[in-house]
């Protein structure tokens, strides 16, 4: 297995200029992540189960209304507040990628990650999740499909980080720029989201990420997100 | 070996039954022979006899092996089995000192239980010297000595105001 | 010369108190004692069975039996959502290790501060601590997603090389609950040994044989009181540090987070003194009801009620500075979420509980138990209580599922409506409260009638001049 010089830093640079507002990303996300529809009285309970949101705000008055928005997932972060505070070590740090990783067999739902996370990133299973047909028969194996009682979050797509991972160990060469894409960013028609390692000074996020028009959200708490957001003019949304 | 016989004498008062002690000692039994039963604790001071006087030193110890367990759940299990949260260190002082303050205090306090179970012999089920008279009032005065000396013993109880002197038998309680 | 007093002063003859209304004053024969003290533990009425049935029904349906569904069918069947995790299932958590608070503060601060009012009311105030520990433990398993994983908390070696994250509030919770009950329920048992006694010499029959058991072989030798002594002593000391923490630790699941609104740090000293005030509250109650059902009018009388009454009042006087601290800093320099926050207890939907909870923690106790005639009135005081206990019951939903109604992401934003497994479970754990305490006071003395007779020991009446004053011996 080829040695890495220095670990991974897996990040998501999402530009909201380009960004539509058009969902794609949200579907991917459910179809790659096996993560259940929950149906139309759930969300309007407040359960809706999704990895990665468009949160959208109205601006001004009739006629001038203008929609702002901007999708948020797990922001992935370094000093992540969702990680000191599980009792049992399912939400912890790894080092070598520098991503927050979820255990679901670990988790015993207790639901003090999602109290603690300021992005509201988190999603927990209230039930047995339902995959109608034939959305059964379209589950991701890559992916565990999550039990009642469990929580869950954006991943940063770790089964295509390993798959990469793997191939590029199989090939005997590192990982390039490119090898490894989240569903979202696959999915995105606008080219918004681009993910890559920021360790690597040739990759498309390390470019982007010396944008002037970048900005983290909810920088000031000192949570070390590793997604940048890209958005010229006088304010960002949210 | 001179026989040895135990009496046991009924009082109603404190004066008195510190009194009749006084007056076995002057017969020469022995402070370890000589015991006391009350329904209300009544302190040595009370009843003139010497004080027990002993540092607890079983709760320290208890204490000290809880600190050194919350030590260990704390320091411990996070040098042998390191997982990083939060971007912090694998330890902390500051999160470390709740659990081993925890630990401390629960090692003090049943080790306080435990070494009273201990110094008093409890849980005990073998036959004892007692009478329930002392949960309405009397003191109990026991008294181990030479059979010689039974008829100056029972002279001294009554004349200290004893209510009943007699050869108890051990019981079950 | 009175002729030189201004006209506003009046002047009136003292009478003498009645010394025969004080229990310190009042012995009877210790025979006499006992028997009042066990006469009710030997008769049950119909009425009391009816109880015990009707508590042990709502128990089994209301709290195991509809935990049990929503364990094999999900926790969806509750109102929590995002982005509100926690419900009325932590608030009544919370409560219940506040009631707590009840028995370590009578039982052993009112003990260290030789407070002599405290010796009839000590272990049925501890019981209720015990009792509630046990109600509030319950918690840790019933709000969990997976709660037959709930050993996964446990720190053991397991094959996985797992342990606890002891980083997290909610491990210093299980360590500390679990301390804390241990110790009180040794607390509790250790002044219990000489009414076992006492209780096992005067039952025949298989009830003798249980208390032979429960008491241990106690005699009263002077050293057995002597080390029995020095344990207490001991505990007494040492366990109202480990209260002190206890509440502290559980403060801290809210103040260690990120939630505005939570992240403050006066929650520690906040909530522990509102666990006191809520806990002697409770006692008040709770004596109230076990007074007049049990007939132990000799041993709880006016000045034990009037006390903690008083007790009361100061305690509800310090839990105001704490809630205006918390509110003044908030509202003075605090974030925009904090604001709106506020604005959500002033004015949002959470208005009529906020409202509610500072009429019956401010308005009712302050107005009210100044009076010495409302203190001595055991009906004002049974509802004054119950109305604090109400008030700081919504103290803890409007921080709990409350609070975390808002936070720095307004998408994000929902409204909490709780759903009836959990009023259902609420309801649950007051009945299972009820039920433990009233099959204990079948089983346990209530009254420490040694303590009663140590203290009735160490009272006596002097004469200083023209009066005659009550007078207090140290006894150690």
């Amino acid at each position: 297995m080829a040695e890495q010089k220095q670990g991974h830093r897996w990040t998501m640079v999402i530009d909201l200029d380009r960004c539509t507002g058009c969902q794609a990303c949200v579907v991917a996300c459910h179809a790659e992540n096996n993560v259940p529809t929950v149906g139309p009285e759930t969300v309007s309970m407040g359960r809706a189960q999704h990895w990665i949101r468009i949160e959208r705000y109205w601006e001004g008055e009739y006629p001038d209304v203008r929609a702002r928005f901007i999708p948020i997932l797990c922001q992935q972060c370094g000093h992540a507040p969702c990680e000191p505070v599980c009792p049992v070590f399912a939400s912890y740090h790894s080092d070598a990628e520098n991503l927050n990783i979820q255990v679901y067999n670990r988790c015993i739902g207790t639901r003090y990650c999602a109290n603690n996370c300021p992005y509201v990133a988190r999603a927990y299973n209230w039930f047995d999740p339902y995959f109608p047909e034939p959305l059964n028969e379209q589950l991701n194996p890559d992916v565990t499909v999550r039990y009642r009682g469990v929580m869950e979050k954006c991943t940063f797509c770790i089964q295509r980080i390993k798959r990469g991972q793997d191939q590029a160990a199989a090939e005997a060469r590192s990982l390039h720029d490119g090898d490894v894409t989240p569903a979202c960013g696959q999915s995105c028609p606008a080219e918004a989201i681009v993910f890559g390692d920021l360790n690597d000074p040739h990759s498309r996020v390390a470019e982007l990420a010396k944008s002037r028009r970048r900005f983290k959200l909810l920088e000031d708490l000192g949570t070390d997100p590793a997604v940048i957001y890209l958005k010229g003019g006088a304010s960002h949304a949210g | 070996m001179p026989k040895k016989m135990v009496l046991m004498g009924l009082f109603t008062d404190v004066m008195p039954t510190a009194e009749a002690l006084d007056g076995l000692r002057l017969l020469g039994v022995r402070e370890e022979d000589m015991n006391i039963m009350t329904g209300v604790p009544h302190s040595a001071k009370m009843l003139g006899r010497p004080k027990l006087a002993e540092f607890p030193w079983i709760s320290v110890l208890g204490a000290l092996t809880g600190l050194l367990i919350g030590l260990a759940l704390t320091f411990g299990t996070q040098w042998l089995y390191p997982i990083r949260v939060g971007g912090r260190p694998f330890t902390a002082i500051p999160t470390s000192l709740v659990i081993i303050y925890e630990c401390t205090m629960l090692g003090l306090l049943v080790s306080t239980f435990l070494s009273f179970l201990w110094k008093c012999a409890f849980p005990s089920t073998r036959p004892q010297y007692y009478d329930p008279s002392i949960n309405n009032g009397r003191i109990a005065l026991l008294c181990n000595f030479d059979m010689r000396l039974e008829p100056q013993i029972r002279q001294v109880m009554a004349q200290h105001g004893a209510e009943r002197v007699f050869e108890p038998q051990r019981r079950p309680l | 010369m009175l002729a030189d007093l201004p006209k506003a002063h009046k002047l009136v003859w003292p009478h003498e108190d009645d010394p025969k209304e004080r229990l310190l004053l009042d012995p009877i024969p210790q025979d006499e004692m006992n028997s009042r003290m066990l006469k009710p533990m030997l008769k049950a009425s119909p009425g009391y069975w009816l109880t015990v049935a009707i508590l042990a029904t709502v128990v089994a349906v209301c709290l195991f039996g509809y935990w049990f569904y929503m364990v094999r069918w999900g926790m969806g069947i509750a109102g929590i959502r995002r982005p509100v995790g926690w419900g009325m299932f932590i608030a009544t958590f919370v409560f219940w290790i506040g009631i707590s608070h009840s028995g370590t503060f009578v039982s052993a601060i009112l003990r260290v501060f030789n407070v002599e009012y405290r010796r009839p009311i000590t272990r049925a105030s501890e019981l209720m601590t015990t009792f509630s520990l046990a109600c509030a433990g319950l918690f840790p398993f019933i709000h969990l997603g997976r709660a037959w994983t709930v050993y996964f908390m446990i720190p053991m070696p397991n094959q996985r090389q797992l342990w606890t994250n002891f980083q997290s509030p909610l491990a210093w919770d299980l360590i500390a609950i679990t301390t804390y009950l241990i110790g009180s329920t040794l607390y509790v048992y250790l002044p219990m040994i000489p009414d076992l006694a006492m209780t096992r010499d005067r039952m025949t029959g298989w009830r003798r044989t249980i208390y032979k058991f429960l008491s241990l072989g106690w005699r009263g030798l002077e050293y057995e009181w002597h080390y029995l002594h020095v344990a207490i002593k001991i505990f007494a000391f040492a366990i109202i540090p480990v209260m002190f923490s206890v509440h502290t630790i559980v403060s801290w699941d809210f103040a260690m987070s990120t939630q505005v609104g939570w992240h403050s740090s006066i929650f520690g000293p906040y909530f522990v003194t509102g666990a006191i005030f809520s806990g002697v509250s409770a006692v008040i109650s709770v004596l109230l009801v076990v007074r007049k059902t049990m007939g132990l009018g000799y041993f709880l009388r006016q000045e034990h009620f009037d006390a903690l009454a008083k007790l009361v009042l100061v305690f509800s006087l310090a839990w105001t500075y704490f809630f205006f601290n918390d509110y003044l800093v908030e509202w003075y320099g605090g974030e925009w979420v904090g604001h709106q926050l506020l604005t959500l207890q002033a004015r949002g939907p959470v208005a009529p509980l906020w409202y509610a909870m500072l009429f019956f923690n401010i308005a009712v106790p302050v107005l009210t138990l100044w009076n010495k005639r409302v203190r001595r009135s055991p009906i004002a005081l049974f509802l004054i209580t119950i109305g604090i206990n109400i008030g700081m019951y919504l103290e803890r939903y409007i921080i709990i599922p409350g609070f975390l109604q808002r936070n720095r992401l307004p998408f994000d934003w929902g409204a909490y409506n709780p759903q009836p497994v959990e009023l259902s479970i609420a309801i649950g754990t007051l009945a299972f409260f009820s039920l433990l305490y009233l099959l204990a006071s079948k089983v346990v003395p209530l009254i420490p009638v040694w303590e009663v007779l140590e203290g009735q020991l160490s009272h006596t009446r002097r004469r200083i001049g023209k009066t005659v004053v009550t007078s207090v011996a140290e006894l150690e």
